[in-house]
């Protein structure tokens, strides 16, 4: 509990960091997903303008919604914000104790996707619903395959830590072993499941009968909306940053020192344009899903990490 | 007893004695002054609070108290004992007794005098007699108070026995009581046959103990056991009282009885394997078989609970759900014990306990919700609700608190039971064989299946009884419970929050139950270093700071709150109607059901269902859609063997015959046969 | 243990082996299907190629080029000439919902490894952890052929049932001797072209590809 104020103001500077990332990211796909359909692409910093803009629009009530209605923008936004304290983002050294490991991060983004759900709920109208169920279908396979990506992960750290996973893959040999190449694979299907990217939710339309995540957020507006909204492209940083700290930490600090920071902060730059761009190319080139064949796709995932797993017990041991 | 002062087991055996006191006063003045007097359960629930205090003595003090009372059988009094593990268990009982208590103060008051004066007797004797059963420490005493708890919860289930559905569901409830107590009546006798004491001396627990019996025998008895607390706990495929029984009792009778009673189960299972025929005995096997049963229960469990629209048969699968996930734990800490890795061995054991705890504070919450929401509505079906969340808030506010528990989300008390679990399956590779490794990680797949899943659940009940709008007027005129109602369920909210948040004072003492019983304990014993983080085995490892994350989660939501109502528009004046996608009108019926909420289960894991659906007709005028998922079991296990039994006693009605001649013919072969067998 | 670099590739390869036939389970399309089935070819001969570089067994390379020839080049040709005659398009049936044949395949997975753990102990191979998988590829393909229905699918399950085998014999014994290899892999050739003829048999009586009706005609 080394440093308390420096940790602390090292929370607050990776907290501003990802607040500003996650648009900048959600940008950067759109933009990219652009070009890539010979559209003329929105600006990189679209995702702004719309936060701001919604910021300073008026916030409607819809009828028949209660106090949770207005509680879930804040839990969801700030769900996001802790869990962005439990990834390793620019170096594996953490300043303090950490608050949690990786099963903390998955129960935090299971908190948000609860009340992103039941705020759909309380809108009493059929799109609401149709949009929690439909969440909560996709999760019910995306959370337990996270958990055993984790599994995968700690055979190789012996921690569920992220920082210290994260240090131990990039100390380790460059080759891929099996069991991370199942457990990256499946990290991939869950990251486009939980993130309501195609295939299995378009998150550039409003198409009424396939949608997911746009028909849950269909009655907020103003500034709980942009709070969803902005929760959502942290979510979606989030799971890149995990993704990268557990599949591709090269590059990120090992030591502490502002220097090996900056350098890490570029590498990590990198990392997310090209991940970004890798995202938006896969979505481009993939079509929808039907929404029946959405539990085949996550119950793909469910099996890449039990493989994962298994092929590490029956291989390297 | 009271020369040297009191003792926690005498303050138990104190607050049993009240108990009974305020059963048998309840009953008599209600039954001879024609009137409700409710506030006989204000001093039920002042004695769960002794009790607690009572358990937490004996915990935090390393107490462990016998006495022998000369009653009972000739050569065997009353062996009493209150060791750390039984105060462990007072706790769970007494915590969830005084809530139950006191939210019947309100809840019992519009009762029929004749219905209250039958409920106060047997709600506190149902407590005694469970109290009874943690403190017995001979086979007699244990296996008395255990037969008292089932005939009691029995009378309790019946209540309303007027209604068939009730009589059927108290007699299947009673049927595998007595199964489970026969096979426990059975695998005592056996356990005796060991002991080093003979006669009737040889069932008190301390002579069991340190009996020695043959390996084949062991595992005799460890199965024999493990189905007779396995009907009592509502372990596959023993479960199917569970969702018959709840439903059919009183909202706190079924608090108390998937709270408390179906722990009861648990205690024997640990007192059995780990403290009777001791850790030493056990093999790798059984752990594995309790795995696979506690695994099996938990998903099996959620996934029915998913398909029902009664919230008290959703609860009570979801119970069955719970005791498989305590059972995971259980089997865990066997499977590493025996194959000699004591860490993550008391690290399962610990979030085996734990969760045995939360489990009856949310559960209990869960069931006393349900009972208030169908006592203010009038409807037993979750499809007919809707919007209470706005006219029951407080009601709704601690059902929310109780759903996230369940539904194991930080940072709350479930998920830090799940994280413990977890952080124990995670050894699994330093198990010998591929076999048990793949075991175990595969449980734990399916403990984070059963958990996802129990959160989709809880999104349903929260989602179409308490949010959006009502879908029928029984919900509409809803008004919130009273006051008594909400500070019971508040109690065990708080309880439900105060343990997620701070865990580790609650596991500390765990970890001292734990060496008490198998003598080894954690490796950094909680408290030790820091009340802020659980640390199972090293920060490095693994760590978890609910403190921390839920105070900096508070301090994130208030920062936001603050900073976005500075920076932010204004909010619009009044309430606007909700799109409607283009459609000139918009009915409550339109939301989603709870049936409909189950569909991508249903169809997903349509293996596990029996279904029978009724698709309405296009040119029907009258539309109707109906649906009967039903347990497998039945159809495959409980039907066949009805009529197998059935068919073997009409085999044995063909012996009968009318003339007495023929009767006499039987019992000469019979003596004939009994002379030749034992000459 | 001097190889670190094809060894990881080498247990890489079946790890993909083994994805191959769970996609091949899940996957509804007998396109995919045989294109799966051409890269389970190019895995074996991957496989056969690092093998014989880390032993030194040069047979493994003739192998190596048999196995290209023939299962990534000659059959999936001859498959989808087959299928250009025979017209075949749209989604293959499946017989079991697809997410619980895909639990069924990994409890395969659990029971294949845990059987071939004492044989890997015996293998004096570099590769001997990788029986498990051949074992587990060969079980999942009778999975394959028990859960699907039209004849084409079918055979490509025992296609790739065999392939499951030829990995399992590369690795624990660093393949089978030449001649066997042979024979197999005439016998296949054989079977394949054998299979085709039956195609145009069975449609030509039946109409249809669908085993169902072959069963019907077994009952009257």
């Amino acid at each position: 509990m080394s440093g308390g104020a420096g940790s602390v103001l090292g929370s607050f500077f990776q907290i501003v960091l990802v607040g500003v990332l996650g648009p900048l990211l959600v940008g950067w796909v759109n933009w990219v997903r652009g070009v890539l359909s010979n559209r003329k692409p929105p600006s990189v910093i679209q995702p702004f303008r719309d936060l701001f803009k919604l910021f300073r629009k008026e916030t409607i009530r819809p009828s028949g919604t209660s106090a949770l209605f207005g509680l879930a923008p804040y839990v969801v936004f700030s769900a996001m914000v802790v869990a962005s304290l439990l990834i390793p983002v620019v170096s594996t050294v953490s300043g303090g104790r950490a608050m949690g490991d990786a099963i903390v991060l998955v129960g935090l983004f299971a908190l948000a996707r609860v009340f992103m759900a039941l705020a759909a709920m309380d809108t009493g109208t059929p799109f609401g619903g149709m949009g929690g169920r439909r969440e909560m279908m996709v999760g019910f396979l995306a959370e337990p395959a996270t958990i055993l990506v984790l599994f995968t992960t700690y055979l190789l750290s012996h921690s569920t830590m992220t920082g210290v996973t994260s240090e131990v893959v990039r100390e380790g040999s460059v080759l891929p072993t099996p069991s991370l190449v199942f457990g990256a694979l499946a990290y991939f299907l869950i990251l486009l499941g939980e993130n309501s990217r195609i295939p299995i939710d378009n998150p550039a339309t409003h198409l009424e009968l396939t949608m997911i995540h746009e028909a849950m957020l269909l009655e907020y507006s103003g500034r709980n909306l942009a709070l969803m909204e902005w929760g959502s492209s942290i979510k979606l940083l989030l799971y890149l940053l995990l993704g990268i700290s557990f599949f591709l930490p090269w590059g990120m600090s090992g030591s502490p020192g502002w220097q090996g920071d900056l350098l890490a902060l570029a590498a990590l730059g990198g990392k997310l344009v090209v991940a970004g761009a890798a995202l938006a190319l896969f979505e481009t080139l993939m079509a929808k899903l039907r929404i029946f064949r959405v539990p085949e796709f996550m119950t793909l995932a469910f099996l890449l990490a039990i493989l994962g797993f298994l092929s590490h017990f029956i291989l390297e041991v | 007893m009271l020369k040297d002062g009191i003792s926690p087991l005498s303050l138990s055996l104190m607050v049993m004695a009240g108990w009974t006191f305020c059963g048998l006063l309840g009953y008599g003045l209600s039954r001879m002054s024609g009137r409700v007097l409710t506030s006989v359960f204000y001093w039920s629930a002042l004695l769960g609070l002794l009790l607690v205090y009572s358990g937490i003595w004996s915990v935090a003090d390393d107490r462990n108290d016998a006495l022998r009372l000369p009653l009972g059988l000739p050569g065997l009094p009353f062996h009493l004992r209150q060791d750390l593990l039984s105060g462990y268990f007072l706790v769970v009982l007494g915590s969830v007794a005084a809530a139950v208590s006191f939210y019947s103060c309100g809840f019992f008051k519009k009762e029929t005098p004749r219905r209250f004066g039958w409920l106060s007797l047997w709600i506190p004797v149902f407590l005694a007699a469970m109290t009874g059963v943690l403190v017995a420490d001979d086979a007699f005493v244990f296996l008395l108070f255990w037969e008292a708890m089932a005939l009691v919860s029995f009378f309790l289930v019946i209540t309303d026995f007027s209604g068939a559905r009730i009589r059927e569901a108290g007699f299947l409830y009673l049927l595998l009581a007595h199964l489970g107590t026969s096979l426990l009546l059975i695998s005592f006798v056996l356990l005796s046959l060991g002991s080093p004491k003979s006669g009737l001396g040889a069932l008190s627990f301390d002579s069991l103990r340190n009996g020695s019996l043959a390996p084949g025998m062991m595992i005799a008895v460890f199965f024999l056991s493990l189905a007779g607390f396995g009907a009592k706990a509502g372990i596959l495929p023993l479960h199917i009282w569970l969702p018959e029984a709840h439903p059919a009792a009183p909202a706190p009778v079924s608090a108390l009885m998937s709270g408390v009673m179906l722990k009861m189960a648990i205690y024997g299972l640990v007192r059995m394997d780990l403290g009777l025929l001791g850790i030493k005995h056990l093999v790798p096997v059984m752990g594995a078989v309790i795995l696979v049963l506690g695994a099996v229960s938990a998903l099996f469990g959620v996934l029915h609970a998913l398909m029902q629209h009664e919230p008290k048969r959703l609860l009570a699968y979801h119970s069955i759900e719970n005791i498989g996930i305590i059972l995971i734990g259980f089997g865990l800490s066997i499977l590493f014990f025996t194959t000699h890795h004591p860490i993550p061995a008391t690290i399962a054991l610990s979030a085996s306990l734990f969760h045995t705890l939360n489990h009856a504070l949310f559960k209990s919450l869960l069931f006393l919700g349900v009972g208030s929401v169908i006592a203010e509505t009038g409807s037993h079906d979750i499809n007919h609700l809707g919007g209470l969340m706005r006219r029951m808030p407080y009601t709704g506010f601690f059902f929310l608190i109780g759903s996230l528990s369940i539904s194991g989300l930080p940072p709350f008390n479930g998920f830090v039971s799940e994280w413990l679990t977890f952080q124990s399956a995670l050894w699994a590779t330093d198990l010998g064989e591929t076999f048990y490794r793949s075991l175990v990680v595969l449980a734990a797949a399916l403990l984070a299946l059963a958990s996802a899943l129990t959160a989709m659940c809880f999104v349903k009940v929260v989602g179409v009884s308490f949010l959006g709008n009502p879908r029928g007027p029984g919900a509409g005129n809803a008004r919130e419970t009273g006051i008594h109602e909400r500070l019971g369920m508040g109690f065990l909210a708080a309880g439900c929050i105060g343990l997620g948040i701070f865990p580790v004072p609650v596991l500390a003492g765990i970890d001292r139950v734990i060496r008490s019983v198998i003598g080894a304990g954690l490796p950094i014993p909680p408290l030790s270093q820091t009340w802020l983080w659980l640390v199972p085995v090293s920060p490095r490892q693994a760590q978890y700071s609910p403190v921390l994350l839920a105070g900096s989660f508070a301090l994130v939501i208030g920062l936001t709150w603050v900073v976005v109502r500075l920076f932010s528009g204004k909010n619009a004046k009044g309430v606007f109607p909700t799109w409607n996608s283009g459609y000139p009108f918009r009915t409550a019926r339109m939301q989603d059901s709870a049936d409909a909420f189950g569909q991508p289960i249903r169809h997903f894991f349509s293996p596990f269902f029996l279904i029978d659906r009724h698709l309405p007709d296009p040119s029907d005028p009258q539309p109707e859609y109906r649906l009967k998922v039903e347990d497998p079991h039945w159809k495959f296990l409980y039907r066949p063997v009805t009529r197998m039994i059935l068919f073997l006693s009409g085999l044995a009605e063909r012996l009968r015959n009318p003339r007495i001649s023929v009767y006499l013919v039987y019992s000469f072969i019979t003596l004939f046969l009994l002379l030749i067998l034992l000459r | 243990m001097n190889h670190p670099v094809e060894q990881s590739v080498i247990q890489l390869l079946g790890g993909l082996l083994l994805l191959t036939v769970f996609v091949m389970l899940s996957i509804r399309r007998i396109f995919t299907m045989i294109r799966v089935f051409t890269v389970q070819g190019i895995i074996l001969t991957a496989n056969a190629v690092f093998v014989g570089a880390i032993s030194g067994e040069e047979h493994l390379f003739l192998l190596a080029f048999f196995t290209l020839v023939l299962k990534v080049v000659v059959l999936p040709v001859l498959l989808f000439r087959l299928i250009h005659r025979l017209r075949l398009r749209g989604d293959v049936e499946v017989v079991v919902n697809v997410p619980l044949t895909m639990v069924t395949g990994i409890l395969i997975v659990v029971f294949a490894s845990s059987l071939a753990a004492p044989l890997t102990m015996m293998a004096s191979t570099i590769s001997r952890g990788l029986i498990g998988f051949g074992l587990s590829t060969v079980l999942l393909s009778f999975l394959v052929i028990l859960s699907r229905r039209k004849a084409i699918t079918q055979v490509l399950g025992l296609l790739s049932l065999e392939n499951g085998l030829l990995f399992s014999a590369i690795n624990a014994t660093y393949g089978m001797p030449m001649i066997v290899e042979f024979g197999v892999a005439l016998d296949v050739l054989v079977g394949t072209l054998l299979f085709g003829v039956f195609f145009f048999q069975i449609r030509e009586s039946f109409e249809n590809l669908d085993l169902e009706r072959l069963e019907k005609t077994w009952e009257d």
